[in-house]
């Protein structure tokens, strides 16, 4: 009796010193070393990750406001106010989104600053570019965080969430704040995913292994190179094999397609419209089968002309989640490739080079094209600007952009 | 026998005698045990002439005579060690010489610290988050005065209470410490600068149990806080459990000021912190935390999980109060549309004091995830 005793007092310790540490000090924000940490002589007594850093349950201590002094209190307990509702361009200053008062290059009210590198960085092996969130979204195109509070709010567009009442701040709309993990600081560790599908906004995406970009098929997913290596792939330049590699990435397409998709109307303030609808289970860099001619190589490296038809790409594989100084988010780098491709350029074979055989290589690019005259009925014209034989060609975009299609060929 | 005065013998059947005494027995013996008004002998805590043999008696303390013939001020009588014996009959609410135990939140098994908490940790040098002038409320007679606030924070003017004072007369002047009672302090009325004047008559008036008529006097307070509503546990809250513990007094109105909630009694001098579409705001998204706002209001499920999900036991260490106070016993396991889940100022902090950083109920300053915030926001652990 005595030895099943104290067998059970030693089993009934054990599993009390297996705490189990809840999801916020999982989070970024949470974590005892770098979590949040507010540069206040007034908040010096609260632990690193402490509510009070974000949260002011008074909207004093001691007796006077911490920093920033915005003299009032704010929404949700905040340090400051959420969000400029008036912000509706991309001139973004620290005081109109209370994340940037501390996700910010200078002033940051972190303590020791936080930097913050975008994903061309951060999973491609890239130059970096910016060294904070602020910034990424002051660059030529961003996600408008304005059109993202209105649209996640419900006050425009025509999807409904659950988990975003009024005066929500933009951020939550991809981010839990409580739950966001810090991806960047292990990016070959899908469970330190940062995101939530903004219709499942409290849970994280992607760190379940049904959430990662190989669920779209078995060899669908190809990452691309990383860096600048001909052989090592992303997220982290750690594995040359896909299989190895692919189980890394977080199933973006499916996080993005929560509200870019088929059916629902999102407005688009910097452009005066709706952002055109497009599905990505039948495009062909999404669930859709591109064909492969076997005429000639079109596929660079780490992709190969025998997979066409299976490859689904991840959104992050050419676009950047915050902002860019290239147009339409795109990466300033996709598959070791530099891109550049500035707001109003319309230069997109930077860009579809990157993966595919280049315009400049005249030969299979013309026979590819060439064929799609022959079967589809082209003109001469619809490809080349003044219809001569040896003028320039139109932009790639002409043809190919999210949700176009031919009668005979799906174009994108 | 002194000249000139005239006494009168009353001769008194002696049937009478022994039934009077019989009777005073009985009534001893099966009165229940309430820790409300005091009892026993007048000389327990009054001295008629503040001298005995020409000289104080040594469980008397120094600086007298007190006010009301007493033997010590406030402090003298409420410090010492709370034990929970048979023998133990006076809530202690700091302590001059041996460290309470306090533990996470005061309400562990072998906690001697009472439903306010205690004093004793403002008296100590503070260390990181815990103990000094933060510790808690920084009474006149049991501490210095604050050296950060000279005022209490959220001073805005002061709000009246049921009998129609204001603490200070709605001015604070700079430095000037709390007190017990009167016009500077919670129990009692604002109105009387003298501290035993402010609570009189509420020693020998207290009847304990649920208070729930309080009128304007300090004998019918809620724990001799005037207009205030609430049952008060006979033990002071000595060790509580779900089943056994105050009962405070909340309404669903946090943007309406009201005068018999526990939260109205802080709100007092604290008001910027209370009440009104300015100050907190009147409803999500808040501006500061909300008091007197029954959670079951909330659209967020993880309030839901109060007590454990799907068990809602009343949380001792984390109490919130309800509408409805009743003689008939307090609430051990909340609801969510009932006005049993009233988030008030109490919830989270101590009114006397405790080891913690702004009297904090537990831990709040040295936790990552702010400690038993999860109790309430239970998905933010």
């Amino acid at each position: 009796m005595r030895r099943y005793l104290l067998l059970g007092m030693i089993l009934m310790l054990g599993s009390g010193m297996l705490a189990h540490a809840g999801d916020y000090q999982d989070s970024a924000h949470g974590n005892d070393e770098y979590g949040v940490n507010r540069s206040d002589d007034m908040l010096s007594v609260y632990a690193t990750g402490n509510c009070a850093h974000c949260h002011e349950q008074h909207s004093s201590i001691n007796g006077e406001e911490p920093r920033p002094v915005g003299n009032a209190p704010s929404g949700f307990l905040l340090l400051a106010d959420g969000f400029n509702t008036s912000k509706t361009g991309s001139t973004y200053t620290q005081s109109d989104n209370v994340c940037f008062q501390c996700h910010a290059s200078t002033a940051s009210l972190q303590v020791n600053g936080i930097t913050n590198y975008n994903y061309s960085k951060n999973f491609g092996g890239a130059p970096i570019t910016v060294t904070s969130i602020m910034d990424a979204f002051k660059q030529g195109s961003y996600h408008n965080l304005y059109d993202i509070q209105r649209y996640i709010t419900g006050v425009s567009g025509t999807k409904s969430f659950d988990d975003f009442p009024a005066d929500t701040n933009p951020c939550s709309g991809c981010h839990n704040v409580h739950l966001a993990r810090a991806n960047w600081r292990t990016p070959g560790d899908p469970i330190s995913t940062a995101i939530s599908l903004p219709s499942d906004h409290n849970n994280l995406w992607g760190d379940d292994t049904t959430e990662r970009m190989d669920a779209w098929g078995t060899s669908a997913y190809q990452p691309p190179l990383y860096g600048s290596s001909s052989t090592m792939l992303e997220p982290d330049g750690a594995s040359s094999d896909r299989a190895t590699q692919a189980v890394k990435t977080p199933d973006y397409s499916t996080f993005c397609i929560d509200c870019h998709n088929a059916n629902d109307d999102v407005y688009s303030t910097d452009k005066g419209r709706n952002l055109k609808k497009f599905n990505w289970g039948e495009e062909m860099h999404g669930g859709g089968s591109a064909v492969d001619w076997g005429n000639a190589t079109e596929m660079k490296s780490p992709y190969v002309d025998t997979s066409l038809g299976s490859y689904v790409l991840s959104c992050m594989d050419c676009h950047e989640p915050h902002g860019s100084t290239n147009r339409t988010l795109i990466r300033r780098s996709v598959n070791t490739n530099t891109v550049n491709l500035p707001p109003g350029s319309s230069d997109w074979d930077q860009l579809c080079s990157s993966c595919h055989i280049a315009v400049s290589d005249g030969n299979t690019m013309k026979r590819f094209h060439h064929k799609v005259r022959d079967d589809a009925g082209y003109a001469c014209e619809h490809c080349h600007i003044n219809g001569t034989k040896s003028g320039e060609m139109v932009s790639c975009i002409k043809c190919h952009y999210h949700s176009s299609a031919d009668s005979f060929f799906r174009m994108f | 026998m002194p000249h000139g005065i005239k006494y009168i013998y009353l001769r008194i059947p002696g049937w009478v005698c022994f039934t009077s005494v019989f009777v005073c027995v009985m009534l001893l013996v099966t009165a229940p045990q309430v820790h409300a008004r005091v009892e026993g002998p007048c000389s327990n805590c009054h001295t008629m002439h503040y001298s005995q043999n020409n000289s104080i008696l040594e469980d008397w303390d120094e600086g007298g005579p007190h006010q009301a013939l007493l033997r010590s001020d406030c402090i003298g009588c409420h410090s010492g060690n709370n034990t929970g014996t048979a023998e133990w009959d006076t809530p202690f609410v700091t302590s001059l010489s041996e460290t309470p135990t306090y533990n996470t939140s005061g309400t562990e098994n072998n906690t001697t610290t009472l439903a306010g908490g205690s004093f004793y940790w403002v008296n100590q040098a503070a260390n990181d988050a815990i103990g000094g002038d933060a510790a808690g409320h920084n009474v006149a007679g049991i501490c210095n005065g604050d050296g950060t606030l000279l005022v209490p924070p959220g001073f805005d003017g002061g709000r009246a209470a049921a009998d129609g004072t204001i603490p200070g007369n709605g001015v604070w002047p700079s430095g000037q410490q709390a007190t017990c009672a009167g016009i500077y302090g919670c129990h009692g009325t604002h109105a009387e600068a003298v501290q035993t004047l402010a609570i009189h008559g509420a020693h020998h008036g207290d009847l304990g149990g649920a208070r729930t008529n309080p009128g304007d006097s300090s004998a019918a307070g809620y724990r001799f806080l005037v207009g205030i509503e609430g049952y008060e546990d006979p033990d002071w809250e000595f060790q509580p459990t779900a089943g056994a513990h105050n009962q405070y007094k909340g309404v669903d109105t946090p943007a309406t000021i009201h005068t018999s909630t526990i939260s109205s009694l802080c709100a007092r001098c604290h008001g910027a912190y209370h009440d009104d579409s300015a100050n907190v705001g009147t409803g999500f998204p808040w501006l500061r935390h909300p008091t007197d706002y029954d959670m079951g209001n909330a659209d967020a499920d993880e309030y839901r999980n109060y007590g454990g999900s799907g068990v809602n036991d009343y949380v001792p260490a984390v109490p919130v109060a309800s509408d409805d106070i009743a003689d008939t016993g307090v609430v051990s396991k909340v609801a969510f549309n009932n006005n049993t889940a009233i988030v008030t100022c109490v919830s989270c902090h101590r009114a006397h004091g405790s080891p913690y950083y702004k009297a904090m109920r537990w831990d709040y300053a040295g936790s990552v995830t702010g400690g038993l915030c999860s109790e309430c926001h239970s998905s933010k652990d």
